[in-house]
């Protein structure tokens, strides 16, 4: 006759382990899988993307040196 | 078996002790990642928002916290499905060029902010009384020495303390008594200040988007997450540590604003925190005027810190995951010498050249908001894409519909600011 009324969870179950303690899971991995699936729209976005960044890099690089005086004066 | 019976386990008495339990060793990331985003520039730029424009802006900030969270959950999740870093994945799946191509980019933006750290330590701990000369280099050792334990829990706990520090900012938003009716309506109503849409103000709205979401925080909290080791199971519990980040991160940005808005009311002109300091502590009482110019000095010290750690740690992870090194605070300096050298290279590198006389920090300051501004929504463009490869995570962790909703909003929100942006620069009385 058991007069047991807590815990309801059985006891083995309470108990809390660190992530770094833990075993380690099997995680989703890119291997065999190449590169990504890239459709033309999305390439040719990725590639109007990057000309823009370095074209706007550029810019901001030219007016950080029209700020610091670092252009000749004919320049600006 | 005998692996299952040596993992160290800690018990408890109660379900719901679990539940606390189970957040609170999967929490750390996401408090970490949105804290330290409230780095120097951080302080610099909300506090200035409020000296310049009082109250008015706060609505900002409310608006920034959807994105703040929807963008870094994203992080989040994709860490704990790969266990890898951003740099990595970007690497693995959109190839060499594009890999070394955001590499790149976040090296230099994260450098030149780095600087703008460790300028506001030198600011800061000039105003109390240590000259430059000194409080520079001993930050910057502090800094390396607070990573080169080997142990990622030293750090983490160390950090997390840190970004606790930040509650001292309500206290001293308190202590100068605004008006919270106001800072209400504020938060909750939008409203452009009486000045009208001038260049300033545009300019001012870009760089607190620019500093509230930085390209370094997807690095950091993805390599930070996969450091962690953050299992399947904990995703709901790196789901509310990145809300609870959030939503501290930007109350401590309204505490600031709040900070800054005095002198706004009181017609005190400041050119950064530090000068704002010393003014509060000559125009209020004797007492509270000494605490809030200490509080402010130190607490602007702190964001510095933070800043400086979690900002190196995402150059550096991001750096080893590309060329392959060791890269983890679990290492100790002997066995991951490539990883610890980035960070302290990029640490006193920063910290050399705000030692330089004559710098011309404003510029860096700006140039680093400009520069993150720009290259940010293309980053959120990678994450987006990772995010719906399908191939690689599977259907449990790609993004829903409703999720690709959101953030390709977002990216287009980005994106009209960085034109924006991009048009000051190229025109700059265009809203003059």
């Amino acid at each position: 006759m058991s007069t047991i009324t807590t815990p309801t969870v059985p006891n083995e179950d309470l108990y809390v382990i660190h992530p770094l303690d833990d075993v380690h899971e099997q995680k989703c991995t890119s291997e065999g899988l190449g590169l990504m699936h890239l459709t033309p729209t999305v390439r040719f976005a990725l590639t109007t993307l990057r000309v823009y960044l370095i074209a706007m890099t550029l810019v901001i690089l030219y007016r950080i040196a029209t700020l610091a005086h670092l252009l000749p004066e004919h320049v600006h | 078996m005998s692996t299952v019976t040596s993992i160290p386990k800690i018990r408890v008495n109660r379900p719901w002790q679990r539940t606390v339990l189970s957040f609170l060793v999967a929490f750390g990331p996401g408090l970490i990642v949105m804290e330290a985003d409230n780095d120097a520039g951080a302080v610099s730029t909300y506090m200035q928002a409020g000296g310049q424009y009082g109250l008015h802006l706060l609505w900002v900030l409310v608006l920034l916290l959807p994105i703040c969270y929807f963008v870094q959950e994203m992080v989040a999740r994709l860490g704990i499905a790969t266990g890898k870093g951003h740099a990595a994945m970007i690497y693995e799946r959109f190839g060499k060029a594009w890999g070394r191509f955001s590499l790149f980019d976040l090296l230099a933006v994260n450098f030149l902010t780095l600087i703008t750290e460790f300028a506001a330590i030198s600011l800061a701990m000039r105003g109390l009384g240590v000259a430059p000369i000194l409080s520079v280099p001993i930050a910057a050792v502090a800094l390396v020495g607070l990573i080169a334990t080997g142990s990622y829990r030293r750090w983490e706990r160390i950090v997390v303390i840190l970004c606790l520090l930040d509650l001292t900012w309500f206290i001293t938003a308190a202590l100068l008594h605004p008006s919270w009716s106001a800072a209400l309506h504020n938060t909750l109503i939008p409203s452009i200040p009486s000045t009208g849409k001038t260049g300033d103000l545009v300019f001012l709205i870009i760089a607190i988007v620019g500093t509230t979401i930085a390209p370094w925080q997807l690095f950091f909290q993805q390599s930070c997450v996969a450091e962690k080791r953050l299992r399947f199971a904990d995703l709901k519990w790196a789901r509310l540590d990145t809300l609870i980040g959030a939503v501290f991160s930007i109350l401590v940005a309204g505490a600031m604003m709040l900070t800054g808005a005095f002198a706004y009311n009181h017609h005190l002109p400041f050119t950064d925190p530090a000068q704002l300091a010393q003014s509060l502590a000559t125009v209020l009482p004797h007492r509270s005027g000494i605490f809030l110019h200490h509080a402010l000095l130190l607490l602007m010290v702190n964001a510095a810190v933070l800043g400086t750690t979690a900002i190196s740690l995402a150059s550096a992870w991001a750096y080893g995951e590309v060329a392959g090194w060791q890269h983890s605070l679990h290492k100790k300096p002997t066995e991951a010498p490539g990883f610890y050298a980035i960070y302290a290279l990029c640490v006193f590198a920063a910290a050399g050249i705000v030692l330089v006389p004559h710098l011309p920090l404003q510029l860096v300051i700006v140039s680093v908001q400009v520069f993150a501004g720009l290259i940010l929504p293309s980053a959120i463009i990678f994450l987006q894409l990772l995010l719906n490869d399908r191939a690689l995570l599977g259907d449990r962790w790609v993004n829903r519909p409703w999720n690709n909703w959101i953030n390709w909003s977002i990216v287009a929100i980005l994106f009209a600011l960085s034109l924006l942006l991009a048009a000051q620069i190229l025109v700059p009385n265009l809203f003059a």
